[in-house]
């Protein structure tokens, strides 16, 4: 039989309930939290369901025919759902952590770009000094929350999957608090070209908006076994910390005494919180 | 296989005439038996004289009730034709006659409309929705007595209806007429067509396959890209929801006219009225350019409405509040997203002030606009159901107008944070000059939604420095090509050139400060 029904409004309808699905799938099964802060979840949810409704009521109105119905009209939609079905996720951060170099250096060397005061354009986001990041997009340090990790019976501050974020702001917010403690902290190694063969970052992955501002985040750490790690690797390190100036930036630099294999963290990033 | 062609707009708009043109040519020998249906009395006689093929038969019919399988499974049994003329009443939906069950190798081929060039503008205007009905199907526009300027008129009938070919002369109808009943032509279309299709699907298939094993497979800067891009569609999406609800909102329950009339109304608070009512008007920013439109038509002072125009994207809450969300933390950003967005229009109404441009020089006279989101399906019924039904698919409309701008900005984005060396910029010399004339330039081609671009705008912070990014965030939606192009159909290119120009130069030395201000502040 003929053409008797609007073929672009049934795909536009299909779209909508596609991205719909998509969005309920990403937000139940977590993976949205790959690709945007928990924080915007709400309006993920929001748009699902406004979405499903526009779907429904163009379906409903679909019966009525339109002649020069172009229905590939709206293609381009097709293509996020296409790559978000059949990429898998987290790829930001396992295999591609070169990207992360400059996907981590970027946000404090635009910075850099309007600070001509800051002479380290190289310095990436690795350990941020408060001066420069107080009006920073990056990371910005925001008063500490309660969820800072306290010394133990040993003098050994642990720092846990869920303590990263709010201890990575304290850190870089008082220095001095920390200075000559002793740290366990965990993260996958990260290094930049700068690097010295005996420096790394036991780096978390942050979060500020969405996957485009991923960036490592830890401190910088020297050990001589540094080398034996490949890069993206867990690891439980424990050092202790000292205050340096590292081309051109006071901050705090761990001296390793202690590296241990360690299993993935739960959450994929971590995420900061205002 | 008999060919149903659709003649179709208002009386008087040259219907008959085309079907007495199309009848008196050869090429209607070819056809065993053509039956022409009139809906309604023309005021033309058809001449039967005239006509080539001497098996024509007339029919009428006057109400569109009429318009069902029984007149054609009836018109098959009886006369068999090879070919019917629908010369179609213009008050008539075109539904009607589309959602009819035809017999079995009955088709309809062609909607041809006509309209007569001169009035063609009033009836756009008064009828709306009635003629938008027949214009947004139609393959085809033939316009009559036509005479002068036809960029108005192309630039109406492109705002409903992208795909229609446009005829301008007798002599081009005619020969678009042969093209789509001419035996032999009709043939040659086919198999090209074909052809095509043959051929389109094909490399459908291919690049499926093609994209399935890439996908699956997809090295690790592939994977980064796509993770960035579906990243910034997550985020971005929601706002633009809010912002085509809105929209859908306004257009259901606020109609034009109440709009104008509070604007005329308070003449005398001038340009700050201007930059404050954008905030009630949280409309994409495509949305505010045929709103702009009016209000010039309805005498309000060109300068004031174009400050309108381009403060109320900046001033609009939804704006505000997603830029918000895109900067936690930093509320600043939206303030001074507000500030030059306002700066920039205010001077931009300024100069225009100053230059002494006037409406009558710049305003296309005789002009309909509609507006980028016309919901081209009627809601049938009143009540609250079918206001929500209708406001659910303006929302949808938008979306989809809106979307293919925010994928496309949040793909061009994926790519480039993974490509352009981050040190690229930092390191030359021109830290700002370079950077601003490049985001200027993007925003002015990626035209994203107000309400959607500061994620946009701030995944560029990866490759370039803030104040080039808040150029961005604030001149897209007022530099944005898809909105000059809208305003094309109301106004003058000579001044849609120059108000371009007019907002480049100003924004240019505008964000310079800006950046001084940045680097000041720290």
């Amino acid at each position: 039989m003929k053409r008797k029904a609007n073929s672009e409004l049934i795909f536009q309808a299909l779209i909508c309930m596609a991205l719909s699905v998509l969005f309920v799938f990403a937000l139940i099964s977590g993976k949205a939290s790959n690709y945007i802060h928990p924080r915007l979840f709400g309006f993920l949810w929001f748009a699902a369901a406004f979405l499903f409704l526009i779907g429904v009521v163009m379906l409903r109105y679909s019966k009525t025919p339109k002649h020069n119905a172009r229905p590939l009209k709206n293609m381009i939609l097709v293509i996020p759902i296409l790559t978000a079905v059949l990429i898998p996720v987290g790829a930001v951060q396992s295999q591609a952590i070169s990207f992360g170099i400059s996907a981590g250096s970027t946000l404090n060397n635009s910075t850099a770009a309007q600070n001509p005061a800051s002479s380290a354009p190289d310095k990436g986001t690795v350990i941020p000094d408060t001066t420069t990041s107080k009006d920073d997009i990056g990371i910005e340090v925001s008063s500490p929350s309660s969820n800072v990790p306290g010394e133990d019976e040993n003098g050994v501050i642990t720092v846990t999957d869920e303590q990263f974020a709010s201890w990575y702001q304290d850190i870089n917010e008082n220095m001095k608090k920390y200075e000559g403690k002793t740290l366990k902290m965990k993260g996958q190694v990260f290094r930049m070209n700068t690097f010295g063969a005996s420096e790394f970052v036991p780096a978390r992955y942050a979060m500020v908006c969405c996957a485009a501002d991923l960036q490592p985040c830890g401190v910088l750490c020297r050990s001589s076994a540094a080398s034996q790690y490949q890069d993206g690797e867990w690891l439980w390190v424990t050092g202790e910390i000292k205050i340096e100036n590292y081309q051109g930036q006071t901050m705090p630099v761990c001296y390793v005494t202690k590296i241990e294999k360690a299993e993935k963290a739960k959450q994929e990033y971590i995420y900061f919180t205002y | 296989m008999t060919k149903i062609e659709i003649i179709c707009g208002f009386l008087e708009s040259g219907k008959t005439t085309l079907i007495q043109k199309i009848l008196e040519q050869e090429y209607c020998k070819e056809y065993r038996r053509i039956v022409v249906l009139q809906c309604e009395e023309g005021l033309t006689e058809f001449r039967a004289s005239a006509m080539a093929n001497k098996d024509v038969v007339l029919a009428q019919i006057e109400q569109p009730e009429k318009i069902r399988k029984r007149l054609f499974s009836k018109m098959k049994e009886e006369l068999d034709p090879d070919l019917i003329l629908i010369e179609y009443n213009g008050t008539w939906p075109i539904e009607q006659l589309l959602r009819v069950r035809l017999p079995e190798d009955y088709r309809i081929d062609q909607i041809l409309f006509c309209a007569e060039a001169s009035t063609f503008p009033l009836y756009m205007k008064n009828t709306g929705s009635m003629m938008l009905n027949q214009l947004s199907n139609a393959d085809a526009v033939f316009f009559n007595r036509c005479s002068g300027d036809t960029d108005a008129l192309k630039a109406t009938v492109k705002s409903c209806n992208r795909t229609a070919e446009l005829c301008f002369t007798e002599a081009a109808a005619e020969q678009y007429a042969a093209r789509v009943l001419k035996p032999e032509e009709v043939r040659k279309e086919t198999s090209l067509r074909k052809k095509k299709q043959m051929g389109t699907a094909v490399a459908l298939v291919a690049l499926y396959f093609l994209a399935i094993h890439f996908f699956l497979n997809a090295p690790p800067y592939i994977k980064s890209i796509n993770m960035i891009f579906i990243g910034i569609l997550m985020q971005a999406v929601p706002f633009l929801l809010v912002g085509s609800f809105v929209s859908g909102l306004l257009q259901v329950f606020v109609s034009d006219d109440t709009l104008v009339r509070m604007f005329t109304g308070h003449k005398w608070l001038g340009y700050p009225l201007a930059v404050v009512s954008g905030f009630f008007f949280p409309i994409c920013d495509c949305g505010i350019v045929p709103i702009a439109s009016r209000l010039t038509q309805k005498g309000v002072p060109l300068s004031k409405a174009m400050v309108f125009m381009l403060a109320a994207p900046a001033m609009n809450p939804i704006t505000i509040l997603s830029t918000i969300y895109a900067f936690p933390g930093q509320p600043q950003y939206a303030l001074y997203r507000v500030l030059l967005g306002t700066v920039v229009a205010l001077l931009a109404g300024l100069v225009l002030n100053l230059t002494h441009v006037r409406t009558e020089d710049v305003f296309l006279s005789s002009s309909a606009s509609c507006s980028c989101s016309v919901a081209t399906v009627n809601v049938q019924g009143s009540g609250a159901a079918a206001k929500a039904e209708s406001v659910l698919l303006i929302s949808g409309q938008e979306f989809f107008t809106m979307g293919k701008y925010i994928v496309a900005g949040a793909f061009v984005c994926a790519v480039l944070q993974q490509v352009v060396p981050v040190s690229y910029f930092s390191n030359t010399g021109s830290r700002i000059i370079l950077p601003l004339l490049l985001m200027l330039l993007a925003a002015f081609f990626m035209s994203v939604c107000s309400t959607s671009n500061a994620f946009i705008g701030r995944s560029f912070l990866n490759i370039f420095p803030m104040a080039a990014v808040m150029g961005f965030i604030v001149m897209g939606p007022m530099l944005d090509l898809s909105n000059l192009l809208m305003l094309g159909s109301n106004f003058k290119k000579s001044f849609i050139v120059r108000l371009a120009c007019t907002l480049l130069t100003i924004a240019y030395p505008v964000f310079l400060l800006f950046s001084v201000f940045l680097i000041g502040g720290k």
